[in-house]
Formats: structure tokens, C-alpha cells, sequence
């Protein structure tokens, strides 16, 4: 990765506390995400509306190369379910 | 700072120098004391004062309290040969030949060395100067070039020292025909004949001078010299000294740039705090080459570059036998060691390298053994149950496979001096 | 940021850096010094780069600058007028050579003692002999010699005041039994002319006999002395057997559909119709499908395996971790699942795909190579995925099916199970006591694990950690080792412990048959979600070791993320008491701790993925043998006071391998390496990246 040190400092709010899961939305109109419950450190307890904030840099594309196993994945489980 | 000075009137190779100046008279720093009378190079007062006296050894002066960085300059001369000579140049590594005689040679193919191997242990002001200011020392290589009319320059220094090689490289391209030859870190890379065997691959004779392979090896404060010389009419009158070992401060080594000449080397060790406790020798020079000191009567020369304060001897009371090389301490020394320790030395034998030339030991392939099992079984018959040895890093590891397996215990006589400041001891090379 | 005052003694042996610019004339602080922790940070990115002659930080505390100095430049040398020197002493467990040359009387001080990076040197040269008689730097710290001695002198007992000869050889184990080290203290203020003499079976008061030679004083040089511990090995105390379990295997060979379920001649009837009765009264269940999967049938898909449960039930209504347990050899259940919009249950980095390509084989908590799955793939209610009653649904239902097969198995006759084995739990008193401490997540949904159903991994009778507020809950080794836990765990396949990896859990199966511990039990500890609460079940979790009155433990925590912080809290609650805590964790390069506290030096990585990462594969970097053996003797190690080095900074996987090489050395036996990831069939694009 080039840009992994270009670290930003992230805010967000959480949207949805499920028993697994977390859902937070970014700040500023820059996605969104779910994170497993184990990930998010807290010194409260969850609600909606509370907010978060994380360090993050880029997502950067690797390669150019798709990841077969996914691609393949996909692929059996639309059989499957045919 | 001390008031009294002293000047040692044979502080390089030749005849002593002769004072010129009178009990009481009143100098300036800078103004010349001595003359040499035949081989040798003038001497200058590193203070101002007056003269307190003067003996057949030595002129003392007593200093003023305050003191200027100042100087008087030297005349302008003709050539850099004749400015060396003036300026009191000899070499700073150890020996002191006078420089202007090196100097005198013309070797259109030839080159100058800068010797900037520093290779005894603890010794770093070289390598201190050149990683902060490379460029008096390069300069000073080009006028020694010059006065030579050497067309390429070579400096020699230890791979290890990065930082100083990136300093030169980093100021290098301001200067034509100068390399970097880089060598590696063992003892005594830094002995001139070995640095040409190191560059040009080939052995001098014991008795001949680099001037036969066309060379010219100058020391990198002895270049520095040459600069302050040629450009600013500086005589030698400071020094630069590393201060090692069992002192109060803690520091193993402590780097001292532009000591007044003549500083006792008792202040010296106050600068660092004094001596940490019971101590061996006042070691001056580098652990190979050096002498047991006086904290009383010894002083800063132009050649003194180290001043060790060693742990105390170890004590042994058998027999020893003491192997002289000519790359280390010499008979004396290493008797002197035997007596420290309290050992009864029943044989002295030199290393089969050893050449004496005009009484001086000269090794014949410095840095490289000829072997010394043969020297061994002599000790061993002659009844020694432990050895101490004088010998070069290559040459301590040949005894090392003969000695401990005839049962004898092996001294390096730089023993004493490496464990004082933690520093690996001289023996199997790995 | 510069360091606190309370921090300082804690980080005096790191190296000091100014962390603003400093003055020449400076005396150093703390306030001067930047934090050690943020080093490594700025050496990656190129701010810091540390000289060799960097000082530490107590040799520069209190030292005068003779430099202005720029922030963050390391401190050397030459930018002091002075350095202070540590006179603790260094390197404790080498061997003490005077450097000085003494005289009777004197007391030897750290600085007396010739620096060990000669002593090869030394002994080469004839110079100086290191024996077993030679005392370490430790050893003879403060002692007084009783002879002169010279520079370069290994120092032996019969040179120091007050030393007792230990004429005692170690008291060989004999054969079965083990030997018991106890301590007998003898303080001596002030005497002249004393003699004591302890007679050979001294133990007659105690229940056991001593085997020991005498000890003998020299009474005339006891005068007033401190060398007053004398360690003999002396008391032989049997192994104290507690209970046992048995396991029989009946060996499967096929399973098939039938009318209905039984078990014949190695082959598993699953009746027809059961997923129609499985799903019944489980309103979140709206489907199920069984799948059998022969090895054949290994290079199928998959959805996300949930868990990997083995077949077992007790026998006439035993009680888990005792008597016997009838066991399907060659069969394991597996967990799937999805909900109505196909999404995965637990949908975080989950190994649905190719089975073959996704299962770390034979790892405790996987399928072995070779088993039949009866793999169930469960259909919850759209959106209860990530709902805590979605998860346990599924896990509800395939249960149901579980145990309609566990009732068969408790109908077949004695004689056709071909294979017992037996686990006996002993208290081992005398040796070291030590608990094995292992988290489990608690977090809610799938992080939750049920404790002590009534079948091994059922779920009837189980109790939820999450429900039990993820306190410290006590079960015995064999408790684990019959399905104590049925974990719910469902996030991070490769570290996640199953269902299997308790059942057959190998750190508590080597602690509990190694002779030299003694181990007292297995405490869960649940990880909740919020900080405070992590606190309080750490707190109790202290208090309940303290109370056990162990002398190690070990601790374990399963896959990454905030139940670091309790892991971490939980060693230093334990480390705190004075007890010596070995950690394991998964950590490798994704999953390095986000906390640390000064307890946590004893650390054990489970990883074994190539790039230490959660690489997906199920099982893959969970504890295996190879850890459970490198934690005992680490635990041991510490416990025996023996020099445990600092890791490296950046993880470094030679550092295992080197470890398990020295307990190979030290033991004489090899150790198995379990394979990783690269010994799966590659999928297509680990295939591409290799060309």
C-alpha cells in the first residue's frame, strides 16, 4: 500500500445496534459500515445516534487482478439457490 | 585551566629542538619557543604567559588566567613544504615524523593517502572531525596533493564508520580525483604499510617508505593541520584527544577538540570528572600502541591522541612468557605489564615477523600472520604457564589455536585496557 | 508526548529521546524524555532513527546538556557532561568473574563483576574456567568474601561468608512418583559457635519421608548472614486422583437418510422427515436441510460454518465431566446458515465457499481429514442474522436433530464401542499451582457461548455467558474436555474456538496430564461489550484467582478486537497479585494487541497463518498443541524465576519456531508442527499471486 500512513481522523454516528453487529455512518456523506460488536471499544452502552470517531486512511485497489475464490463463491452459491 | 604548561622539546622523530626564547620572558599564544637543530619541525606556545623555566627536556610556561582563541600567525612561506615546517606539522597519529619531509617528494603518478583508518580502539576523534566537518581534512588532503604533485588522492577509512563515509561522500564532489576507499575493522589496518597492502595490494619492505609505491600516507589530523596552516597561519598548537576509561562521568569515551598543547593530561581526566575509583595506568595513546602515563609530569603533545585510564591489572604470580610483535606493545611495555601484574617472566621471544630497523620493531606483513606455533612450544619449554602477547588481530588468532591447547593462558597486553570499556577482547578472529 | 513521573521507573531501561527541544544546560526529566511506546511508530516512518550509542533513560536523568538538542533526537554521549551509570546489576543468571582483584572482607558489588560478553574469550585462552560450582552475578551480589582473590576469578561457594555447601543431589523421580520441592528457611541474625544438624528423616512429622542428605554448617563462619534459604527437594507427595472420564468411540463408517434414525453396523440412519419436526416450535426457523458429506464431497460449497460439534451423549444420565461418554467416531456435526435473504448468519469475514478450500484440517476446533459432516444449513427469519435469537435458533434446531441421534447412541450395546480412552484429572500438591484462564466472547449474538448443557454441546440446560453478566465461571478440566461449552462464537473462522475445540481443548489436556504443574481448574471469564463492565468481570475474575491461591496462569482469548482489553485487563488483575501470567492470544500482524500493561511479558501467539492475518480458513489460528506446549514451559519458566527475553519489536513468526526448537533440545522429544494454510488446495487466487 502507498498511502497507508496517510491516516484520517474519521466521525461518524452509529445508526443500528443489533446483538452482533454495529452499523455506523460516516460523516460527511462518506459511506457507511458494519462492524462486528468485538470491534467497537466503548466505554457506554450502544445506542443509535451516538457518535464515533476511528482513524482511517484510503482503501486502495492492490492489483488489478480479481479475487477468484469470490468471484467463484458467488457463482455456487447462485447455483445453489436455483 | 591549569596555569602551568609544558612543552616537551622533542614532541616528534629527530633531534629535540633548541628553546629560543628566555626564563621570564613574556609570549604570546601562537609565537615560536623552539627551533629544531637537524631533523625536526618548530614548536609554539598553545598559551599565553610567561616562561617559567626551562630545562633540557622541556620549556614550561606559566599561562595568563584569561586566555584568547587568537593566535599569532605564522610567516607566509613560499611553498606548503616550507608552511609545514614553519607551522610545526608533524604526523598527529602517533609516530610525529615531521611532515615537511614527507612532503618532499614529487610523484607526478602517484597519490596521497588520507589515513583515516583511526584504527586503535576507543580512539574516535578522527572520525568525530571528519563526520562534522569533512571538509578541513578533503582540503587539506588537495595541498598535500598539490605539494606532492600527486594527481589523485585515496582516502582509507573502516567500512564501519558510515555516518563520517556519507559525510565525505556528501562534500567529495567539490574535489577532483579524490576516492573513498573503505577497509575493514581490524587491527592494524591503520599502519601505513598495511593500508598500502590494503589499497595497492602489494607488501612494502619493512625498511622501505610508502614514498616506493608512490604514495604519501598523512594522518587525517595532520591534513586538518596542513588547512589551518596553509589558510589561517595556524601552528599547531591544539589538539585533538579522545579521554577513555574508568572515569567519574560514566562516559567511555569523551572527544575533545583543540586542546592547548601542553595541557597536563591530569586535566585531562578532571574534565571528565577525574578517575571513577582504583585504577591501572594512565594509558596514553591507543590500547596497542600506547604507554603507561604519568598523571604528574605528562602533557598534551602533538602526537597524543587517547588517554585511558584502565581498570587495575590483573593479578598473576607464575610464570609468564611475553611474545613481542611489532604491531603492538613492544619488550618494554609488555615487561611492564608482567611487573603489574606481579608475574615472573621467564622467556621473551618476538614474533618471527618481527623485523628491527634502526631500533625500531617493524612487522613485515602487518595484518597478516606468518604463523606461531613454532614460538609456542619455545614458551612452553622455557616454562611459562601463561603467555602475554603483543600481537595484531590476525596474529592473536594463530596463537589462540596453538596456546590454550598446550595448557598455556593467553594475555592480550590489551587486556586490561578493552575490559575497562566493555569492548571485545583481541583474540580468535570470528 | 514526554513521560509521567510515575511511568519513569517502569521505563528506565528504554532509550531516552527529547521529545521538544532542549536546551545545553538542560538537567534531564521526565518531562524532557518522549514516551518509549510511539518508537517504533516513528522509526516505520523514518522520524526516529535510534544510534548505536544510545543512552537509556536512567543514565540521562538528572544529566546536564552540554548541547541544544532538536526534539526527538535519540541522546547520546557526547551531548552530556556527564552520564549516570545503572549499579543494578545486569545479566543476573551469568556467571559472577571478579574484574578487580579483592581482598578477604570485601563485599561484592555489581560493578566487581567482569562483563560476560568475554567469557568466551576468557575461557579460551585458559584464563578462567566456568563450571557448575561457579556461582551466577545473582548469586554473590552483596556477599562477602572470605579470601583474597584476583582479577579474573570464577567465584565459587567456599569463597563467600555464610555459604551453605549444597551436598544434596537432586532426588531423581522415582518412577511413578513425583517429588515434591518444598523450602526450608533457616534465618540466622547474629551467632557464634552455632551448630545445627538436621537429621536425615527429618519428615517424620510430615506424611511423607524426606530423601536428602544432611545439610552441614560451617558454624564457625556464621556470624551474621542473609544466605538463609536452603532448597532441597525432599517431600514426595503422591498425585491425588480426583475423578475421571471415559470415552467410548463407536466408529461410523457411512450416514444415509431412512425411515428413521438409528445406528447399525456402523452405519448412522438420519431419519427422512426430522428437519420437518427439527424446525417445529422455533418460529425464527423457517428452513432446514441436512447435507451429508462424505470426503468426496469435500470440494463442495458451503455457507459460513457456524461451528463444529462432535456426536456424543452421556451414559445413564451421567453428569458431564465424569463417568462415561458414548462417542460417534468419524462424524461431526456442522453448523450453517443464512437467513430468508440469504444473507450469512454472522456475515464479518465469513468461509462460505469451497469446503476444502475454507477448513484448517485437524485442528482441535476443525473437522478432521477423512470425517463425514452431517453439515445443517439453517434458514432464520429475514434480518434476525445479527439478532441474538437468530443465531441460537439455528444452533437450537440442529441440536434437535443432535439429539435424536444421541438417544440412539445411548440404546447401543456395550460391546460394539472398539475404542475407550480414559482422562483422569489429579491434583498434583507440592508442584506449582496453576488455573488456565480462558475468555470467551460475550459480546452478544455470536458472541456468546453456552456453559454446561446437559449433553455434551447440547443446548438444553445451557447456561448463556452473556446471561450469567460474563462472570467468572469454574469448571473442572474434564468439564471441558465432555462439551462443557457450546460455543456460539460465529465471527473470525480462522481464530474463533468451535464447539470441537473445547471438547478436545489441548492446552487443558497438556496441563493436565504435565507432572510438574499442578493444575486446579479452568475458569471462563466472558468478554462484554462495554469498557466498565470488562472492568468488573476483570475485577472478579482477580479476586477469584487470588482467592485459588495458584502460583501461575495462563491465559487464552479467542479471535481479536476489544476482548483484548479484558485479556489484557484480566493478566494484569492476575499479574498485579504477584502471580506469574502466561498470555495467548491470536495476534500475528492484523490482530497486535491494542492495550498492554507490564504484566503482559509472557506472551504466546497463536498464529500460523503465513502473513499472521484472520485469513478465513476455518480454524487456522487457533491454540494447538505446539502453543499449549510452548505456554507450559513459558509458565514454567517463569515460575523457575528463569530470564524470559523481550520480544521483538515487529512480529517475527522464528521467534515460535525457535522456541519450540529449544523445548525440543531441552526435552528430547519432537513436536509436531501443525500444517497452515499454504497445505490446502490453493484457491485460484492465492494460485495467481504464487505465479
Amino acid at each position: 500500500m502507498k498511502y497507508q500512513d496517510k491516516l484520517i481522523e474519521m466521525k461518524g454516528i452509529i445508526t443500528q445496534v443489533t446483538d452482533g453487529s454495529v452499523s455506523i455512518d460516516f460523516k460527511g456523506r462518506l459511506g457507511s459500515m458494519i462492524v462486528p460488536m468485538r470491534m467497537i471499544i466503548t466505554d457506554y452502552e450502544l445506542k443509535p445516534g451516538m457518535e464515533i470517531g476511528m482513524v482511517m486512511s484510503f482503501p486502495e485497489v492492490l492489483s488489478e487482478e480479481i479475487d477468484e475464490k469470490y468471484i467463484k463463491n458467488k457463482k455456487a452459491k447462485l447455483e445453489r439457490c436455483e | 585551566m591549569a596555569s602551568l604548561y609544558k612543552f616537551p622539546l622533542k614532541m616528534h622523530i629527530g633531534a629535540p629542538c633548541k628553546a629560543i626564547v628566555k626564563e621570564g620572558e613574556a609570549l604570546e599564544r601562537g609565537q615560536c619557543i623552539a627551533e629544531p637543530e637537524g631533523l625536526g619541525v618548530k614548536i609554539h606556545t598553545s598559551v599565553s604567559g610567561t616562561v617559567d623555566k626551562i630545562t633540557s627536556s622541556e620549556i614550561i610556561i606559566k599561562a595568563h588566567e584569561v586566555q584568547s582563541k587568537d593566535y599569532i600567525r605564522i610567516k607566509k612561506c613560499n611553498t606548503i613544504k616550507e608552511t609545514c615546517c614553519e607551522a610545526g606539522i608533524v604526523g598527529a597519529g602517533g609516530a610525529g615524523f615531521p611532515t615537511y619531509i614527507k612532503l618532499d617528494a614529487s610523484i607526478p603518478d602517484g597519490y596521497v593517502i588520507a589515513n583515516c583508518v583511526e584504527c586503535e580502539p576507543i580512539l574516535g576523534h578522527n572520525i568525530a572531525m571528519i563526520e562534522q566537518n569533512p571538509e578541513v581534512m578533503l582540503k587539506g588532503l588537495q595541498y598535500a596533493m598539490e605539494a606532492v604533485n600527486a594527481k589523485n588522492g585515496i582516502i582509507a577509512i573502516k567500512s564501519k564508520n558510515k555516518k563520517s563515509i556519507n559525510s565525505l561522500t556528501n562534500s567529495l564532489s567539490k574535489y577532483k580525483n579524490i576516492i573513498i576507499k573503505e577497509l575493514d575493522d581490524i587491527y592494524p589496518m591503520g599502519e601505513e604499510r598495511a593500508i598500502i597492502n590494503q589499497i595497492f595490494d602489494k607488501w612494502l619492505e619493512p625498511t622501505q617508505l610508502p614514498l616506493e609505491a608512490s604514495s604519501v600516507v598523512l594522518n587525517c589530523e595532520t591534513l586538518c593541520n596542513i588547512t589551518r596552516a596553509v589558510e589561517e597561519g595556524k601552528p599547531v598548537i591544539d589538539k585533538d584527544v579522545t579521554v577513555g576509561g574508568k572515569l567519574c562521568n560514566k562516559k567511555d569515551v569523551n572527544i575533545f577538540f583543540d586542546v592547548p598543547i601542553g595541557t597536563p593530561v591530569s586535566e585531562m581526566i578532571d574534565r571528565c570528572g577525574g578517575i571513577d575509583g582504583e585504577y591501572g595506568e594512565i594509558l596514553l595513546g591507543g590500547p596497542y600502541t600506547g604507554k603507561a602515563g604519568s598523571l604528574d609530569s605528562d602533557v598534551v603533545t602533538k602526537s597524543l591522541g587517547g588517554i585511558v585510564v584502565t581498570i587495575p591489572f590483573p593479578k598473576y604470580e607464575g610464570n609468564v612468557g611475553l611474545l613481542v610483535c611489532a604491531c603492538g606493545a613492544n619488550e618494554d611495555r609488555l615487561r611492564y605489564i608482567a611487573s603489574k601484574m606481579g608475574a615472573k617472566v621467564v622467556e621473551v621471544l618476538p614474533c618471527k615477523n618481527v623485523e628491527n630497523i634502526r631500533g625500531v620493531n617493524k612487522c613485515k606483513t602487518p595484518g597478516k600472520c606468518p604463523g606461531q606455533a613454532a614460538v609456542i612450544l619455545k614458551f612452553k619449554k622455557a616454562g611459562a604457564n601463561r603467555l602475554i602477547i603483543s600481537n595484531c588481530s590476525d596474529c592473536s588468532n594463530t596463537v589462540m589455536n596453538s596456546a590454550p591447547q598446550l595448557g598455556l593462558g593467553v594475555y592480550h597486553h590489551t587486556d586490561h585496557v578493552f575490559r575497562t570499556v566493555n569492548h571485545q577482547l583481541t583474540r580468535r578472529l570470528k | 508526548m514526554s513521560i509521567s513521573i510515575e511511568h519513569i521507573e517502569e521505563l528506565k531501561k528504554e532509550f531516552a529521546v527529547v521529545c521538544c527541544r532542549a536546551e545545553a544546560g538542560t538537567i534531564i526529566s521526565a518531562s524532557n524524555l518522549e514516551d518509549p511506546a510511539i518508537f517504533e511508530e516513528l522509526e516505520d516512518s523514518g522520524l526516529l532513527k535510534m544510534p548505536a550509542d544510545c543512552l537509556k533513560i536512567e543514565e540521562v536523568l538528572g544529566a546536564k546538556l552540554i548541547k541544544t538538542i532538536d526534539s526527538l533526537t535519540p541522546m547520546t554521549p557526547d551531548m552530556f557532561e556527564s552520564i549516570n551509570k545503572s549499579d543494578e546489576l545486569s545479566e543476573p543468571n551469568e556467571k559472577a568473574v571478579l574484574k578487580y582483584n579483592k581482598k578477604a572482607g570485601d563485599i561484592i558489588k555489581a560493578e566487581d563483576l567482569e562483563n560476560p560478553m568475554n567469557f568466551e574469550k576468557l575461557e579460551d585462552s585458559n584464563l578462567i574456567k566456568l563450571n557448575e560450582r561457579v556461582l551466577n552475578r545473582e548469586e554473590v551480589l552483596g556477599k562477602e568474601l572470605i579470601m583474597d582473590a584476583v582479577a579474573l576469578t570464577p567465584v565459587t561457594g567456599p569463597m563467600l561468608k555464610g555459604y551453605v555447601e549444597k551436598e544434596c543431589n537432586e532426588v531423581k523421580p522415582d518412577k511413578k512418583q513425583s517429588v515434591k520441592s518444598s523450602v526450608l528457611k533457616i534465618k540466622i541474625a547474629e551467632g557464634k559457635g552455632i551448630d545445627i544438624e538436621i537429621p536425615l528423616n527429618i519428615a517424620g512429622s510430615f506424611d511423607n519421608e524426606y530423601e536428602c542428605a544432611g545439610e552441614k554448617f560451617n558454624a564457625d563462619t556464621i556470624d551474621a548472614f542473609e544466605v538463609n534459604e536452603i532448597t532441597t527437594n525432599t517431600t514426595i507427595q503422591e498425585p491425588k486422583k480426583l475423578r475421571s472420564l471415559t470415552k467410548k468411540y463407536y466408529s461410523i463408517k457411512e450416514v444415509k437418510f431412512g425411515e428413521k434414525t438409528k445406528i447399525e453396523n456402523g452405519i448412522l440412519f438420519i431419519r427422512e422427515d426430522i428437519c420437518d419436526d427439527a424446525k417445529k416450535g422455533i418460529d425464527l426457523v423457517k428452513d432446514i436441510k441436512i447435507e451429508i458429506i462424505t470426503p468426496d464431497k469435500y470440494n463442495t460449497y458451503s455457507e459460513t460454518i457456524m461451528d463444529v460439534q462432535p456426536i456424543a451423549t452421556k451414559e445413564k444420565e451421567g453428569k458431564i465431566g465424569t463417568g462415561v461418554t458414548r462417542v460417534l467416531d468419524g462424524v461431526v456435526v456442522i453448523v450453517t446458515g443464512t437467513d430468508e435473504n440469504g444473507v450469512q448468519i454472522g456475515e464479518f469475514g465469513s468461509s462460505e465457499g469451497i469446503l476444502e478450500e475454507n477448513i484448517m484440517w485437524n485442528r482441535p476446533g476443525a473437522p478432521d481429514k477423512g470425517e463425514i459432516f452431517i453439515k445443517t444449513q439453517v434458514t432464520i427469519a429475514a434480518g434476525t442474522n445479527m439478532e441474538r435469537p437468530g443465531p441460537y435458533a439455528a444452533h437450537k434446531a440442529t441440536d434437535y436433530i443432535t439429539q435424536e441421534i444421541r438417544d440412539v447412541l445411548k440404546d447401543i450395546d456395550d460391546s460394539s464401542f472398539e475404542k475407550t480412552e480414559e482422562f483422569v484429572q489429579y491434583r498434583r500438591r507440592g508442584k506449582k499451582k496453576i488455573v488456565i484462564v480462558k475468555e470467551i466472547m460475550g459480546q452478544g449474538a455470536m458472541h456468546d457461548n453456552l456453559i454446561l448443557p446437559v449433553e455434551p454441546v447440547g443446548v438444553l440446560g445451557g447456561k448463556p455467558n452473556v446471561d450469567l453478566g460474563n462472570v467468572p465461571v469454574m469448571l473442572s478440566p474434564l468439564e471441558v474436555l465432555d462439551g462443557g461449552i457450546h460455543a456460539l462464537t460465529c465471527i473470525g473462522p480462522a481464530s474463533k474456538e468451535c464447539s470441537r475445540h473445547y471438547w478436545r481443548e489441548p492446552l487443558v489436556i497438556e496441563a493436565m496430564n504435565d507432572e510438574d504443574v499442578d493444575l486446579c481448574g479452568v475458569l471462563f471469564v466472558g468478554s462484554p461489550q462495554i469498557n466498565s463492565e470488562k472492568t468488573y468481570v476483570s475485577e472478579r475474575l482477580g479476586m477469584t484467582v487470588e482467592a485459588l491461591d495458584v502460583d501461575g496462569a495462563i491465559v487464552t482469548t479467542e479471535g481479536f478486537g476489544n476482548n483484548h482489553i479484558d485479556f489484557a485487563s484480566h493478566i494484569e488483575q492476575i499479574g498485579m497479585r504477584g502471580i506469574e501470567v502466561v498470555g495467548m492470544s491470536f495476534c500475528g500482524v492484523q490482530g497486535a494487541l491494542v492495550v498492554g500493561n507490564k504484566y503482559m511479558k509472557h506472551m504466546v501467539d497463536n498464529n500460523k497463518s503465513e502473513e499472521g492475518i484472520e485469513n478465513e480458513v476455518l480454524s487456522c489460528n487457533t491454540l494447538c498443541k505446539e502453543d499449549a506446549i510452548r505456554a507450559l514451559t513459558m509458565i514454567k519458566s517463569a515460575l523457575n524465576n528463569d530470564e524470559i527475553k523481550v520480544p521483538e519489536k515487529k512480529w517475527n513468526p522464528s521467534i515460535k519456531e525457535s522456541n519450540l526448537n529449544i523445548i525440543e533440545k531441552d526435552s528430547g522429544k519432537i513436536i509436531d508442527r501443525v500444517l497452515n494454510e499454504t497445505s490446502i488446495p490453493l484457491s485460484d487466487k492465492r494460485k495467481n499471486k504464487k505465479k
